[in-house]
């Protein structure tokens, strides 16, 4: 029998019950939350299923929202079955207060330097990463510059009136 | 006393060698540092440094209308500029839920496939300059330069191309182009075969680059290795056939698959030669 989406949907139910959440399909992508204590069981059990064999960590990033309290940060993984050719996503989310989320990187090696990244411009504390530290900014960095607290200047603002740069 | 370099803590007595390597610069963006610890010639770690190289395009993206990011992601990989334009294109227009007409569809492909050869050209030809045979890749370089000249026919610019809109393209190709073109399939193949009776079975090349980095399809896979490196190790998949987007299901070709994953797979797997010839003879533009 061919893996769908709605198998895979069953066969994570089986196994974890209601504990994940928000199913949709957006552009026919299976895309889900698990609780973040869950997620190497998550991933595991992904990885390790006969029929699943999500075995393939196309990204894994995370994405700041300001205004849900409590779950300011979401990390995703993007998980690719090659065999049966189907992508899905699965997404954690974490208190900004203590980002701590487990690692990934005993699964996939491809975790490592994707973790990361992750922690760099995100600040995810990943728990049980080997070498956790900045891969792409400068060690002395202290703070995480893809956070949204530091917006961009709008570019449609018209209060500005600069003769140099025309505006 | 204190101004002294001091040495890290037992270094004398391991028996070991630090070395450092670089940083160099791999085809001069960024720079990329190995701190190797050597037992004679032999490599047994290294701590690798991929440089501070982050042009902040994801923060960038946040502001800009959709048409402004397309210059940025020239930037991904400016041996194949017109490969990112079309990736942002295409990830815009199904967001925005566009149909395109076939021919946006064919000329796109026309637009990738050549930007793909330009690409792999470099990838192959200066595999022959680091193994000693500079001829090769100077013999292919001039190809390149014709694939520049069409885009420069199509879009205006030649290296960081920003070509096409969201959508389709600025306008049509012009007569230019298309006699570019011609002149293109006409005279890279024979060339071609030369580059690759220089190099295919040449005793150096060989002996240079069988066995020298092999990786298995498990430990690639593991690794997150795509594309050409990917099937050198073996696994055969290629995302314009298992997920064909701009109308590649209308396309035959095939796709060279390796074994080891070594550098000798790895130079076959990026293939110079390429379909584009007879899928600008098929959709008879």
């Amino acid at each position: 029998m061919p893996l769908t989406n709605e198998l895979i949907q069953q066969k994570l139910i089986d196994q974890f019950g209601d504990q994940i959440t928000e199913w949709t399909q957006p552009y026919g992508m299976l895309t889900f939350t698990a609780p973040k204590e869950l997620n190497l069981k998550v991933l595991q059990f992904l990885y390790d299923d006969p029929e699943l064999r999500f075995q393939f960590l196309t990204d894994l990033q995370a994405v700041h929202f300001p205004d849900r309290k409590g779950e300011e940060l979401m990390v995703v993984y993007h998980l690719h079955n090659l065999t049966d050719n189907i992508r899905i996503r699965l997404k954690i989310y974490t208190d900004i207060a203590t980002p701590d989320v487990y690692s990934a990187t005993a699964l996939y090696k491809s975790a490592n330097f994707m973790e990361r990244e992750t922690y760099d411009f995100f600040g995810v504390n990943f728990v049980g990463h080997p070498n956790l530290i900045r891969i792409l900014n400068v060690d002395e960095m202290d703070y995480f510059p893809l956070r949204k607290e530091f917006p961009l200047e709008d570019q449609s603002r018209t209060d500005k009136d600069d003769d140099m740069f025309g505006r | 006393m204190s101004e002294h370099i001091l040495l890290p803590e037992g270094s004398i007595e391991k028996q070991t060698t630090t070395l450092n390597l670089g940083p160099t610069h791999p085809a001069t963006h960024g720079v990329f540092q190995n701190i190797l610890e050597l037992d004679g010639e032999r490599i047994l770690k290294s701590t690798s440094t991929v440089g501070y190289i982050h042009r902040a395009f994801e923060k960038l993206a946040e502001r800009r209308p959709l048409y402004q990011i397309t210059p940025l992601t020239d930037r991904l990989n400016y041996c194949s500029s017109p490969i990112n334009n079309m990736g942002w294109h295409i990830t815009c227009e199904k967001l925005l839920g566009i149909q395109l007409p076939k021919r946006v569809d064919y000329l796109r492909i026309i637009i990738m496939e050549l930007s793909r050869i330009s690409d792999h050209l470099i990838c192959n030809s200066i595999v022959g300059v680091d193994s000693g045979a500079f001829s090769g890749f100077l013999y292919l370089m001039q190809f390149r330069e014709l694939i520049y000249e069409i885009y420069e026919e199509v879009c205006g610019s030649r290296l960081t191309t920003n070509i096409g809109r969201i959508g389709g393209f600025e306008r049509n190709f012009t007569e230019t182009a298309f006699a570019k073109l011609d002149q293109f399939l006409a005279t890279y193949p024979a060339q071609l075969k030369e580059f690759e009776s220089m190099f295919n079975r040449n005793r150096i090349f060989m002996e240079r680059t069988i066995g020298c980095g092999p990786i298995s399809a498990e430990k690639a896979l593991n690794y997150g290795f795509t594309g050409p490196n990917l099937r050198a190790a073996g696994v055969d998949y290629d995302v314009r056939v298992h997920t064909p987007y701009s109308s590649y299901e209308d396309f035959e070709f095939t796709i060279p698959v390796g074994s080891t994953g070594d550098c000798y797979d790895r130079f076959f797997g990026a293939p110079t030669g390429n379909v584009a010839e007879y899928q600008y003879h098929r959709t008879g533009l």
